[in-house]
């Protein structure tokens, strides 16, 4: 029973996650995807840092967050 | 990344702000150097990392200006609230915003099958640099340098490079002597299509139409994690991470449904 509640949780999140198609034109973050050239910068502009980190796979399938 | 996560980062709002800081996304488990230094900025015992971590830090890297958790929605009520917040927080770093979109650096994901992934993750295009040498690829990175930081195209692509043409493998259609690729993601990130390539001599003119186009021309797809992740088990796609996956409800929820299908007639 713990399985499934655990389950049904993860679906759950999953299931209320429908990646809509977004517009190309709108503002997006520009991330950096590595630590040392992000922190690397941040030291020499001065701005302060924005860290998120997520995993590229759900329930090991690659392709979405 | 959860639905509440990304409700977060895709506010217009919080983008605009963003461009006083810099911004690092971290691929949870692809680096065992990015994963200790998360683990301190989480302050979790070792080997315990969720597979989300946030946090807006002052530029040494150490220390916090918000609370840190798994995600915005631990440090803001809401996606309005974030943009108000970074907007106060970086209006006291005077450098911020006259240093904001002018790095000297491309965003990269260090590794081209990593920042592929990213890219399908992200909806996005990919653009991947490529020459047989550091110096070459650095002259190629530097032309396309400017554009990569413009406000035309900040943020809608995801970048890699690479000295080594073997990466460029799971890349359809792919040149013996491109030095720009500009690649649509497949669905699980695992493979791309090419829509435009440049070579080294190619002008930022000539760079900043091939984007615009590939920009024009891209279609972010329409997916939903149940039937992506039912389609992508039933194909036997799997991602394996560098560092073992530490979220424990995150684990037990792989090895349920990964029981259930087995034991599916």
């Amino acid at each position: 029973m713990k399985k499934i509640v655990i389950l049904g949780t993860a679906l759950l999140l999953a299931a209320g996650t429908l990646v809509r198609a977004e517009e190309n034109s709108i503002p997006r973050i520009a991330w950096y995807g590595n630590l040392a050239n992000g922190l690397a910068e941040a030291k020499r502009s001065g701005r302060p840092i924005l860290l998120i980190s997520g995993a590229p796979a759900c329930l090991g399938v690659p392709g979405v967050w | 990344m959860q639905g509440n996560i990304r409700s977060f980062l895709v506010n217009s709002d919080v983008a605009k702000a963003s461009r006083s800081f810099v911004c690092i996304r971290l691929l949870t488990y692809e680096n065992r150097d990015e994963y200790e230094y998360m683990e301190g900025i989480l302050g979790v015992r070792a080997g315990t990392l969720p597979n989300t971590v946030f946090c807006v830090l002052a530029p040494d890297g150490k220390t916090k200006l918000t609370r840190s958790g798994r995600g915005p929605f631990q440090a803001f009520s809401n996606a309005s609230a974030m943009a108000s917040s970074l907007k106060l927080i970086s209006a006291k770093y005077p450098r911020a915003s006259q240093n904001a979109l002018s790095d000297p650096q491309l965003p990269l994901v260090h590794k081209v099958d990593v920042a592929l992934n990213t890219a399908a993750c992200d909806n996005r295009p990919l653009v991947v640099t490529v020459a047989a040498d550091r110096v070459t690829l650095a002259e190629v990175d530097s032309t396309l340098l400017p554009l990569a930081w413009s406000e035309e195209f900040a943020g809608q692509f995801v970048f890699s490079s690479t000295t080594d043409r073997k990466d460029l493998r799971p890349l359809a259609g792919a040149g013996d002597t491109s030095a720009i690729l500009i690649i649509e993601p497949g669905t699980f990130g695992v493979s791309g299509r090419v829509m435009a390539e440049l070579d080294a001599g190619a002008s930022g003119k000539e760079i900043q139409q091939a984007l615009a186009t590939a920009l024009k021309d891209f279609t972010p797809q329409v997916k939903s994690h149940n039937s992506h992740i039912q389609t992508g088990y039933n194909l036997g796609i799997e991602w394996e991470t560098v560092v073992p996956e530490s979220d424990a409800q995150s684990v037990r929820a792989k090895q349920s449904f990964r029981a259930r299908q087995q034991g599916r007639p």
